[in-house]
């Protein structure tokens, strides 16, 4: 089967692309490095089938962080039949370099100049047709948020991956292109030709000291070594300069040549989106913006969601209370059938409520673009616990899903920074713990009080931040992000995402809901509960909790929400102020709040930092947990 | 000058880079070439970082790599 990649750099729009063609399938926001990880499917493409694959993106063939890494190594030995090279329109200049590097893979390509309505806007207009014949390769113009123009673009990629046309590439000036003719006809048969690569691509990348191939041209053979830091050499003293920064400079120069002869510049269209930074960014106000723009989203989330979840919950009573007229409450079928209840009750009134809301506002949030602006105005800050604006992409997406928080630690840059940022977006409060914190505390003490569950979640992290950068200290390496314009979200796309994981939920999480209450109230049935209750009775006492909810923690493991839906089971009654105190529920949720991840992060953790970090993990947090919910009930006590 | 000094709104001409390979590199690939001009769009309170338009992109450097960024103010 024909395979097409996609490639381009970050935030061009390869992913959009890629769900035009199989469905909304990979995530896409407004955010460089929003793919970590390739995505493959199968695409009908002009009557025939072929596999696409979503790359992460890239600035250049060199790699850098780990998900840039795996791009490269995928487009360098995933046998492609032919390159979809995606492109900013609107950034036309600087990613004109990468597609240059690609013409030297020497592979079929066919350029897809993406978001043409935002280059419209800055005032750029593009000769595509003089484009394609300055290149060497056809070169399509798209809308792909819109769907406009995809469809060309990939059929015509489909031919060329049959055809295998001749890709020209770009010539350097004279003098480098001699240097860059000697290396390879040391390469044409030797190396170039055991790792499958075109020749011309092997010197440039050995000249540009990239080094994985310079590792391999050293095993390969040590003349080859010498020859490469020879020409190295050489063509570093013609210029004076070093033969890396040569190349790059005349990448760029050939880019801004091509630019300048197929593009026009004219007057940009100055609207609301341009000033929006003068605030949004600003160096006072904008911390205001964000401080405002995290508090509504919570506001806006807690009040949607505890508007739905009484009449649902009602709603469950009645039925438990019905269902208790028509069989004996006592017997094993009231019993299976409650449980069921009960775990539907808390899958669809409790958790669905807050889960929708809080994804659809954050699906605005990333579309739009906000996301690395607050990294931006969070830089200051992260240096203070040793990381960097970067990190905080990660924690914003950690209040959605522990796990892809974790999955986008791999755009940090250096190891240790992954393991810190990692760590600590764990104890971030995800969906499913919001919906604890809404759901108990919000709706039964206030929203207020859920607000400074928050406030001390933060200020937790920012300590345990700060130790860990005691205890692996080295120096942080500086911010360097781009910040894409900020785009109009289209509604389809962000009930699209927010679809992605509500059916990622039902088909995941119910099962595991409404099973857990159906085993706890089987349990309860055969009095079995009563033993979990007891092997977690030292937590439970020492935090001053009733007996009952050991067992609601120990299944929280598996998924947070269970925590709470079997809270309501355990304590037997939805009215839970009749039976707890305002002190144990913050303590409570508190714990619930650090306490071990649940599976599904510990085995990304695990994937992503080996077995050791993770243990880690799980004791540090469970210990963190203790002893903010002892401070808590002490607290409690006091004010009491 | 180095870039971390240039004025909220003034511009500069990039003379070089003041760092590793891997620094320069970065920069480089994400459109910062010596030649270039650059405006500064914001400088972050609190010593933090600032935001450059170049080549019609924008880039935030924390403060660190500012430093390391020598310019020619126009
Ligand atoms: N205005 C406009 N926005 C677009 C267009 N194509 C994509 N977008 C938006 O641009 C953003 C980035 O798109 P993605 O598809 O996530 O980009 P990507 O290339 O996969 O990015 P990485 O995975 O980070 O490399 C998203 O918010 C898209 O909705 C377009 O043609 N016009
Ligand atoms: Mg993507």
């Amino acid at each position: 089967m024909i395979r097409i990649a996609l490639v381009g750099q970050p935030n061009s729009g390869k992913s959009t692309i890629f769900n035009h063609l199989v469905g909304y399938k990979a995530k896409t926001s407004n955010l460089p490095g929003t793919t970590v990880e390739y995505l493959k499917s199968e695409a009908l493409i002009g009557g025939k089938r072929a596999e696409v694959v979503d790359l992460p993106g890239i600035y250049s063939l060199t790699s850098l962080d780990q998900a840039e890494a795996q791009a490269r190594n995928f487009l360098l030995d995933g046998q492609i039949d032919a390159v979809l090279n995606v492109v900013d329109a609107s950034l036309l200049s600087r990613s004109l370099e990468l597609t240059i590097q690609l013409t030297e893979m020497q592979i079929p390509i066919v350029v897809c100049l993406n978001m043409e309505d935002e280059a419209k806007r800055k005032g750029i207009t593009i000769n595509t047709e003089k484009l394609a014949e300055r290149l060497g390769v056809p070169v399509f113009s798209a809308v792909a948020s819109r769907g406009v123009g995809v469809k060309e673009a990939v059929e015509r990629a489909m031919e060329v991956a049959h055809a295998k046309p001749r890709v020209p590439f770009s010539t350097y000036s004279d003098d480098v292109e001699k240097v860059v003719g000697e290396l390879v006809k040391e390469l044409s048969c030797g190396l170039a030709q055991q790792i499958g690569l075109a020749p011309r691509l092997l010197a440039i990348k050995l000249l540009d000291g990239d080094p994985y191939f310079a590792e391999q041209a050293r095993k390969n053979s040590f003349e080859l070594h010498q020859r490469t830091e020879q020409l190295k050499d050489s063509l570093g003293k013609i210029r004076g300069s070093s033969a890396e920064d040569i190349l790059s400079a005349e990448r760029h120069n050939l880019a801004m040549e091509l630019f300048e002869e197929v593009a026009t510049v004219g007057r940009p269209t100055v609207g609301l989106r341009d000033k929006l930074d003068t605030l949004l960014m600003h160096r006072v106000l904008g911390y205001v913006f964000f401080a405002a723009i995290m508090y509504a989203f919570f506001i806006v989330v807690f009040r949607v969601g505890s508007m739905i979840e009484t009449p649902v919950m009602n709603l469950f009573d009645r039925s438990i209370d019905m269902l208790a007229q028509v069989i004996p409450n006592n017997g094993f079928t009231f019993f299976a059938v409650k449980g069921i209840i009960q775990g539907m009750a808390g899958a669809i009134g409790i958790v669905f409520p807050y889960l929708v809301p809080f994804l659809a506002g954050l699906a605005v949030l990333e579309d739009v673009g906000y996301l690395p602006r607050a990294g931006y105005l969070m830089d200051v800050f992260m240096h203070k616990i040793g990381l960097h604006g970067k990190s905080v992409i990660p924690f914003i997406l950690g209040y959605g899903c522990s796990v892809p928080a974790v999955m986008a630690t791999r755009i940090l840059d250096s190891k240790r920074a992954r393991f810190i940022t990692a760590a600590l977006s764990t104890m971030v409060p995800c969906v499913a713990r919001t919906t604890i914190i809404f759901g108990l505390v919000g709706y039964f003490l206030g929203a207020h009080w859920a607000f400074l569950l928050y406030v001390i979640n933060i200020l937790v992290i920012a300590i345990i931040g700060k130790v860990l950068t005691r205890l692996f200290p080295q120096v942080t390496p500086g911010l360097i992000l781009e910040i894409p314009s900020y785009k109009v979200p289209s509604i389809r796309v962000v009930l699209a995402k927010v679809w992605l994981r509500v059916r990622e939920f039902i088909i995941l999480a119910w099962p595991l809901l409404i099973g857990g209450s159906l085993v706890l109230s089987l349990f309860e049935y055969a009095r079995w509960d009563y033993y979990l209750n007891l092997a977690f009775r030292p937590v439970t006492w020492s935090l001053g909790l009733p007996l009952a909810l050991g067992v609601t923690l120990i299944f929280g493991i598996f998924r947070k929400e269970l925590s709470l839906i079997m809270l309501f089971q355990a304590l037997g009654t939805t009215q839970v102020a009749t039976v707890l105190s305002a002190g144990q529920m913050m303590t409570f949720t508190l714990f619930v709040m650090f306490y071990i991840p649940c599976v599904a992060t510990v085995a990304v953790l695990a994937r992503e930092l080996g077995h050791g970090k993770t243990a880690l993990v799980i004791g540090a947090t469970t210990t963190i947990a203790l002893v903010v919910a002892l401070l808590a009930r002490g607290i409690a006590a006091m004010i009491a | 000058m180095t870039l971390d000094q240039l004025q909220l709104g003034k511009r500069a001409r990039v003379i070089g880079v003041h760092g590793g390979r891997g620094l320069r590199r970065n920069l480089t690939q994400m459109g910062v070439h010596p030649g270039d001009i650059v405006y500064l769009t914001q400088g972050g309170a609190f010593y933090g970082p600032v935001v450059i338009e170049v080549n019609g992109s924008k880039i935030a450097l924390g403060r660190g790599v500012a430093r390391k960024v020598l310019i020619d103010p126009l």
